[in-house]
């Protein structure tokens, strides 16, 4: 899991399993991550990885928005949404300058994602931006 | 009445819940037309199974959910029944309590979420989400080292379809 260069974004970094995928891509100071499919315990481990390396990457090229488009992310455990809450807690921990806004794009007729987002905006309504 | 009840006896192993869950999701998709409650039933049960599939003394476990649209009052009850060590027994207990009894459920999900932050083994977050998110009631009662986890939600007026299909999972 190490960063690449395709079709010209700065940065590349992609995790997959049978059931499920997260790629990250960068331009600018812009992150742009493209989940599909349903994250469990088979993932786990690597999706903490994958959501750190976000992390690092954004606090070392001052990235300011990070869009993880959901849409097709059929189902998160709690295990999985851990890793999740614990990216937004270390944005929380950064100082005013380091802090960016993590925007998530969820499928309206999705219910569960309206209900898990909601719980993620809950920890820091300030970092946290969820739309359709 | 009408009651739609499934009862399984099945080995909840990690790779196997997420099948587990995509099987009641689809099975109840021909008689649950509320998309957001079939939904949290979906994630209850993953979270349910889960747990037996982590925790449990053995994989062995009883799945039986009942969706009483005609009851009094109308509801939906996923109950998940497996053996757990028994020096385990207490404390799940006194969570299902914990989680049962608070006034304020999203202000405890979010203090419980800081405090699995520094939690190595698993989230700890499965049975507040199903309370949380799922806005299930929870109760458990034990015999012994079995234990009954029992989530139920309140299932309003007869059923409609509230919410546009996604077409499920692949």
């Amino acid at each position: 899991m190490s960063p690449s260069v395709e079709s010209g974004a700065t940065f590349f970094l992609a995790i997959e399993n049978s059931r499920f995928a997260a790629r990250a891509s960068a331009e600018g100071k812009e992150i742009r991550v493209k989940m599909t499919g349903s994250a469990d315990m088979d993932i786990k481990t690597k999706l903490g990885q994958f959501l750190g390396a976000v992390h690092s990457y954004a606090l070392s090229r001052e990235i300011k928005d990070v869009h993880v488009d959901f849409q097709e992310v059929a189902f998160i455990n709690s295990c999985c949404l851990k890793d999740f809450f614990n990216w937004i807690l270390k944005v929380q921990d950064t100082t005013p300058e380091q802090q960016y806004r993590i925007h998530f794009h969820s499928h309206e007729a999705r219910a569960w994602q309206h209900r898990s987002l909601h719980t993620l905006s809950s920890l820091a309504h300030d970092l946290v931006v969820v739309g359709f | 009445m009408t009651t739609r009840t499934l009862a399984m006896s099945l080995q909840a192993i990690p790779q196997r819940v997420g099948a587990i869950r995509k099987f009641v999701q689809a099975y109840y998709d021909l008689v649950i037309r509320d998309a957001d409650l079939l939904d949290r039933m979906a994630m209850t049960t993953h979270e349910l199974m889960e747990n037996v599939a982590k925790y449990a003394a053995d994989s062995s476990s009883e799945l039986r959910i009942a969706y009483r649209p005609d009851g009094r009052p109308p509801c939906l009850e996923i109950a998940v029944t497996s053996r757990i060590a028994p020096e385990n027994v207490a404390p799940l207990l006194e969570l299902v309590e914990r989680l049962s009894s608070t006034d304020d459920v999203q202000a405890l999900y979010i203090q419980m979420i800081r405090e699995s932050a520094c939690r190595e083994d698993g989230s700890g977050l499965g049975l507040i989400r199903i309370r949380a998110e799922g806005e299930m009631t929870l109760t458990a009662e034990a015999v012994g080292d079995c234990v009954c986890i029992r989530a139920s939600a309140s299932v309003s007026g007869p059923p409609a379809k509230t919410t546009a299909r996604t077409g499920g999972e692949p």
